[in-house]
């Protein structure tokens, strides 16, 4: 379709939204309504990190999260400035600042999963 | 609507020449209140007795034309339909005028509206078709035309555009009204050029810059919902893209 562009950056803006919705309900109901301790230990989460439904529930957090969180600071910067290079480097250096913060969020999490 | 008991109102208008004024002003003004006066009334009592270098835009009187709008009391409003009484009974007690905010000033309340016209443009706000002319007219069934009721009404006024901060920010963005525009088109049945108007609009410029923030809709004289046109223009764009539309 000829000069429609940034169509499946919105649209996953829109899916990681619903994602989010998702996996926070479930995150803030596990982290204050559900299970007997009243205090939190690193061992407790990392005996329920290690069930697949966590593990995808924290990957997806994160993952989702900043998806979402950076499609939002990039549609505020496009405010100002819509050339086609600095959207680009916007883009690009998004994309890298996302990588980044996943890599070193997944490790944590790994380690977490790891005791 | 019942009368109001009083013999003048207090006018204050925004003023300024680019061409001889370093800064603007507010010239304050007392009229004398008829009843069913509207704020083009008032203003045409400061042109025609008090001050005749006044400027401001009006043309059919009726709220059709769209060109008295202006920024009276805190609201986007047409000078020509809003009654003094309607106002005042809003709790204000004098009317203040001022033009479409955000846009650049010509002449007090005169805005230059180059860049709304030029976006309106560019969506080519005219039917396109692909078939050969019937021999009477392009016919429409109620539920055809339902879709393009809201959005037909819109009479070009600019209040849409001057309350958009997207349009404040992004000198290239399309705006709402030029965006419900185009999904006045793509929604008529007798258009035949739904994919490169979808392609025009959706993109960085256009539909995605929407932040559905809903001042366009709430602006709008005629209680157009743009907002809500501009997502559907973003569900059909994408829609249009998972059918690898070309």
């Amino acid at each position: 379709m000829r000069g429609a562009r940034g169509v499946w950056g919105w649209l996953l803006q829109r899916v990681t939204a619903v994602g989010l919705a998702v996996v926070l309900t479930v995150h803030l109901y596990v982290l204050h309504f559900a299970g007997e301790h009243a205090v939190l230990t690193v061992a407790d989460v990392s005996v329920r990190l290690r069930t697949l439904t966590f593990i995808l529930v924290d990957f997806g957090l994160l993952a989702f999260a900043l998806y979402h969180g950076l499609y939002g600071l990039r549609s505020v910067i496009l405010d100002y400035t819509t050339r086609e290079s600095t959207v680009r480097a916007v883009t690009v250096g998004l994309w890298a600042l996302g990588s980044i913060a996943f890599v070193y969020g997944a490790l944590a999490l790994l380690l977490l999963i790891k005791g | 609507m019942a009368k109001l008991d009083i013999e003048r109102i207090r006018l204050k208008v925004y003023r300024f020449d680019p061409e001889t004024d370093r800064e603007a002003r507010i010239d304050t003004h007392d009229v004398p209140y008829v009843d069913g006066m509207t704020v083009l009334d008032a203003l045409f009592h400061v042109l025609e007795k008090i001050d005749g270098s006044l400027a401001f835009r009006f043309s059919c009187r009726e709220g059709i034309c769209g060109a008295c709008a202006m920024f009276i009391n805190g609201s986007y409003r047409l000078a020509c339909e809003t009654q003094v009484a309607r106002v005042l009974r809003e709790g204000h007690r004098e009317l203040h005028v001022m033009p479409l905010p955000h846009l650049p000033v010509i002449k007090d309340l005169v805005v230059d509206m180059t860049r709304f016209w030029q976006n309106y443009e560019a969506i080519a706000p005219w039917i396109v078709t692909r078939t050969a002319d019937p021999e009477k007219e392009r016919l429409q069934s109620p539920a055809q035309r339902k879709l393009i009721d809201e959005y037909v009404g819109c009479i070009l006024c600019g209040s849409c555009f001057s309350s958009c901060p997207s349009v404040w920010t992004g000198r290239e963005y399309l705006g709402p009204n030029a965006m419900m525009k185009t999904y006045r088109w793509v929604v008529d049945s007798r258009d035949d050029a739904a994919v490169e108007r979808l392609g025009r609009a959706g993109n960085e410029k256009g539909a995605w810059r929407c932040h559905t923030i809903f001042n366009c809709t709430e602006a709008c004289p005629k209680k157009i919902n743009q907002t809500s046109a501009i997502q559907g223009l973003k569900r059909r764009t994408v829609a249009a893209m998972l059918r690898g539309a070309r």
